[in-house]
């Protein structure tokens, strides 16, 4: 019923700018999201059909539309800025998210026309979060903060002098004198330059455009928000509430919507971990990939949200392998007591994408009664994987001294032993557990005594950690994160 | 919903809807529901899928509520307007498909109650009688014409347009030799059990002919009833159109001339309607390729009506007088058309634009008019090879509202197939855009 959902969801649209007035001011438009290809995407709603410039059907998603280069990928809407007055007119966009080359890049073109020195465009700015809505070199009307938020953004003019700018549900406006519309095309993804080129190009994932006559930015921001929400929900449609919560949430802290693929891959995970009956073992946890920005990757899958210490960047993450330390300063205070779980009832565990040599503990709290699971290097251990669950006494040396990419983790459910788990294997420790510790573990570090010790160094990255109660088969984890980490890497573009 | 429910044929017992599962609406136009019974039966018993018919149903709504715009007439709608015409996609067949728009016999040419005097001719001995009392013909004496008597009724049928003839004899069936209409020709001979007769035909002159055989006196014939009605609706295919020339859906939906031998005589007489109260119209869905080719034609010293594409280039449309050139315009698509309500000028519609040209009217005759060529003088010429998805003739109409109905049938009979939705549950634009977008090879 997919395409039923489709069609209906594009029917409420087509008949809420009917209703709502908006449809006779479109002169043309297309919706970028909900097809499975580029021919419908790039089929107009109204008016002609566009030039597509480099766009190739991996670029789709059809929850959240097309996704720009911001090199040489933009599209020709062969309608021409003349078509429309250059005092009655609008143009408006749909980011599904946000161009991550925008702050501290150049200014990016979401759409626009430029020709003898007058452009009539929106755009991110460079150096900054702020939207610019410009008739230049006459002026232009600023929205701050918005840039790297999803959502609508439209400017429109009913005069000559009165500019009106929309972007992410803000609305302003200004004294903004007209220019002279191109001659040209207006272009999308970019500012179309003369007949068949364009600058400013922007990565920025968007699900529809439109252009035409001047009309209200605020109804059709509505309109077509509904519209792109209708349309990612149908992708959604069955999803596990707690998935879809977690989704949510990183969302939020991204200010973008995240890739179909990536979504389902964390449904899977999730409707897989409480399949295996895991779900409820875990109590704090985070997804360190997947999400767009490093904000989205420490929202917490279960639990309380990380606090992350030493001054992390966007260069430590990476969507597809997750977050990497720098082995002095940067650490993630899970914010879970190691004794929030009982003595004899705790897992820790962690997927490291890239490996490390050297000192590296990777999720730990240490003292007397402690979990970790690091690596240490002499004195004491020669280049030994170290495991411990709720005991200072039970150290188990790994044959294989490396840290190995994948799943490494521990899980006691007795007093007398736990399991450890590495490179695929399960190893029981005979081990007496010990009254838990009560700081909270540490991921990248351990917690000594309250102060992070034992940087991981900057060579270990981290896809996932959890922390919680016992796991009675820590290989049921690692198929699940190791898949989970698998298909997000493969749904990113 | 289930979702196979809106292809399930409309006749089938749960095409409305499964128990305790919801419904769909039916097409319930009693119109619409005559021309799609029509349309199974001509189609093998199978009839189109709820969508279709819905989109059929919605169609003959909206020409019925479409004021055709005739001053003459202010009450009268496009769908009155409408005379011969069929929607030549959608259905599953090719006969499906050549089935009339709207039911194929006029009105009753005959009253039983009241014939007229017969005409009575002798020969080779013969002595016909006629009994107005008792509707009897009769004759006493044996003769040597097995053709006489003739009683010959006058009925005020048109020479020239086609007619259905039927009714039922009783007495001495054996000895009819013929019924046929006009005086010539070659007619039938009823029913020997029945005493039925039913046929369509040509009329050579306004009257109806009964033959007795007079070598088989003596005689009595009672005509028990007796119908004559036009049949000026249902087209007639020449040049062996096969399966292969018909798309019931797709990008280009309709029935594909070949530019050589295939066209459809339409049976309409192009003085069938008023001289200056007319219209003709196709939908194209793939133009022709072939120069001076018509869609739609009649052609003769008193009446010239056409839409004719002089492609690659320009496309000229014709009532009357004078023609009127669409520069530009051989390569267009959807419906095109003409209607007159006055002498002087007709109005034109073509690739969605429409304007009054000036170009005085001409009488007619009652030479039919042809589609995928024109009819001159009696014999087909200029095929085309364009692919057509309905035409129209009748009454003067409203062409624009005209256009957009038939664009939003055939683009819902589209839809449907190419989506499997129902098109009741879209707006016109949803629709016209997702046609598109998967016509264009889009998917959602």
């Amino acid at each position: 019923m997919t395409v039923k959902a489709k069609a209906d969801a594009i029917d409420r649209f087509v008949r809420t700018l009917k209703s709502g007035g908006l449809y006779d001011d479109i002169g043309a438009a297309c919706i970028m999201a909900g097809w499975t290809n580029l021919a419908g995407a790039l089929y107009p709603l109204k008016g002609a059909a566009p030039t597509n410039n480099g766009f190739l059907a991996a670029d789709l998603d059809a929850g959240i539309g097309l996704k720009g280069n911001g090199s040489n990928k933009w599209i020709g809407t062969n309608r021409l800025g003349t078509a429309d007055n250059q005092n009655d007119v609008h143009q408006s966009a749909y980011m599904s998210a946000s161009a991550p080359t925008v702050v501290g890049g150049s200014s990016r073109y979401i759409m626009g026309d430029t020709d003898s020195g007058n452009t009539n465009a929106i755009l991110q700015l460079s150096g900054s979060l702020n939207d610019s809505f410009q008739s230049s070199p006459s002026g232009s009307v600023v929205i701050t903060g918005t840039a790297a938020t999803a959502g609508f953004r439209g400017m429109s003019r009913t005069s000559s002098t009165a500019l009106a700018a929309r972007s992410a549900g803000t609305a302003n406006s200004g004294t903004v004198t007209s220019v002279p519309r191109s001659p040209n095309q207006v272009g999308v993804y970019g500012s179309a330059f003369g007949v068949a080129s364009a600058t400013g190009l922007t990565d920025a994932t968007l699900s529809f455009y439109s252009i035409g006559s001047a009309l209200d930015l605020a109804a059709l921001d509505s309109a077509v928000s509904t519209l792109m929400a209708d349309l990612r929900a149908i992708d959604e449609d069955g999803f596990d509430r707690d998935a879809l919560a977690y989704i949510r949430a990183v969302e939020a802290a991204d200010g973008s919507f995240l890739e179909t693929g990536v979504k389902q891959a964390i449904n899977s995970f999730i409707v897989g971990l409480k399949k295996d009956n895991l779900w409820n073992a875990i109590k704090a946890s985070c997804i360190l990939c997947g999400a767009r920005t490093i904000a989205g990757a420490l929202v917490p899958l279960a639990g309380t949200a990380p606090t992350a210490y030493g001054g992390w960047s966007s260069g430590d993450y990476n969507r597809e392998t997750g977050l990497v330390g720098n082995g002095t300063t940067k650490y993630l205070d899970s914010n879970r007591a190691n004794n929030a779980d009982p003595q004899n009832d705790q897992h820790m565990a962690a997927y490291a994408t890239a490996v490390t040599n050297g000192t590296a503990m990777g999720v730990g709290a240490l003292q007397a009664g402690i979990t970790r699971i690091g690596r240490r290097n002499p004195p004491g251990f020669t280049n030994t994987l170290v495991f411990r669950s709720q005991t200072n006494t039970g150290v188990t040396d790994k044959t294989d001294a490396q840290w190995t990419s994948g799943l490494a983790g521990v899980s006691r459910s007795q007093s007398n032993s736990y399991i450890a788990r590495s490179a695929g294997t399960n190893l029981s420790v005979t081990a007496d557990s010990q009254v838990p510790y009560a700081q909270n573990s540490y991921v990248f570090c351990r917690n000594s005594d309250g102060a992070a010790d034992d940087f991981a160094t900057s060579g270990l990255r981290l896809a996932f950690y959890s922390i919680g109660s016992a796991i009675s088969d820590l290989s049921l984890l690692d198929a699940r994160v190791t898949t989970l980490v698998s298909q997000i890497a493969a749904a990113i573009p | 919903m289930p979702t196979l429910a809106p292809k399930l044929p409309w006749q089938h017992a749960f095409a409305g809807g499964y128990p305790r599962r919801g419904g769909q609406p039916l097409p319930t136009d009693p119109d619409a529901i005559d021309y799609l019974n029509r349309v199974a039966a001509a189609d093998g018993g199978a009839a189109v899928e709820v969508g279709i018919a819905q989109a059929i149903d919605a169609f003959v709504r909206g020409c019925k509520a479409d004021s055709a715009g005739f001053a003459g007439d202010p009450t009268r709608t496009n769908w009155d307007a409408i005379q011969a015409s069929c929607i030549m996609c959608g259905a599953r067949t090719l006969s499906g498909a050549l089935v009339p728009l709207k039911t194929p016999y006029g009105p009753e040419l005959v009253n039983i109650d009241a014939l007229p005097t017969p005409t009575i001719a002798d020969s080779g001995g013969s002595a016909g009688e006629w009994t107005a009392a008792t509707r009897t013909m009769s004759n006493t004496p044996v003769g040597s014409s097995d053709t006489y008597p003739r009683f010959t009724f006058a009925v005020s049928a048109t020479v020239g347009r086609r007619y259905r003839v039927s009714g039922v004899l009783s007495g001495d069936i054996a000895d009819v030799y013929w019924v046929r209409l006009g005086a010539s020709g070659v007619g039938v001979v009823p029913n020997p059990v029945t005493g039925a007769f039913d046929f369509v035909a040509v009329c050579p002159a306004a009257s109806i002919q009964f033959l007795l055989n007079g070598t088989l006196a003596p005689s009595s014939v009672r005509i028990e009833s007796l119908s004559i009605r036009e049949d000026s609706f249902t087209p007639t295919a020449f040049g062996s159109w096969a399966s292969g020339d018909y798309s019931r859906s797709g990008s280009t939906p309709g029935l594909k001339g070949n530019g050589s031998t295939k066209y459809l005589n339409t049976n309409r007489a192009n003085n069938a309607d008023g001289q200056n109260d007319s219209h003709f119209s196709a939908f194209v869905t793939l133009p022709t390729t072939l120069f001076n080719s018509y869609y739609l034609g009649a052609f003769t010293a008193s009446a010239v009506k056409y839409l004719n594409s002089r492609y690659p280039t320009d496309f000229y449309l014709r009532d009357g007088a004078v023609e009127y050139v669409a520069a530009g315009k051989a390569n267009a698509t959807g419906l095109m058309g003409m209607s007159r309500d006055n002498a002087a000028n007709v109005k034109f519609r073509i690739d969605g634009v429409g304007g009054t040209h000036t170009s005085a009217s001409w009488v007619g005759d009652s030479y039919s008019t042809f589609i995928f060529a024109r009819n001159a003088t009696g014999t087909a010429a200029n095929f085309s090879d364009g692919r057509l998805a309905f035409y129209s003739i009748g009454a003067a109409i409203d062409l624009a509202a005209m256009d957009e109905r038939v664009t939003n049938l055939v683009t819902a009979i589209r839809f449907h197939t190419l989506t499997g939705l129902l098109p009741n549950d879209y707006d016109p634009a949803t629709i016209a855009y997702i046609t598109a977008a998967y016509a264009a090879g889009g998917t959602l």
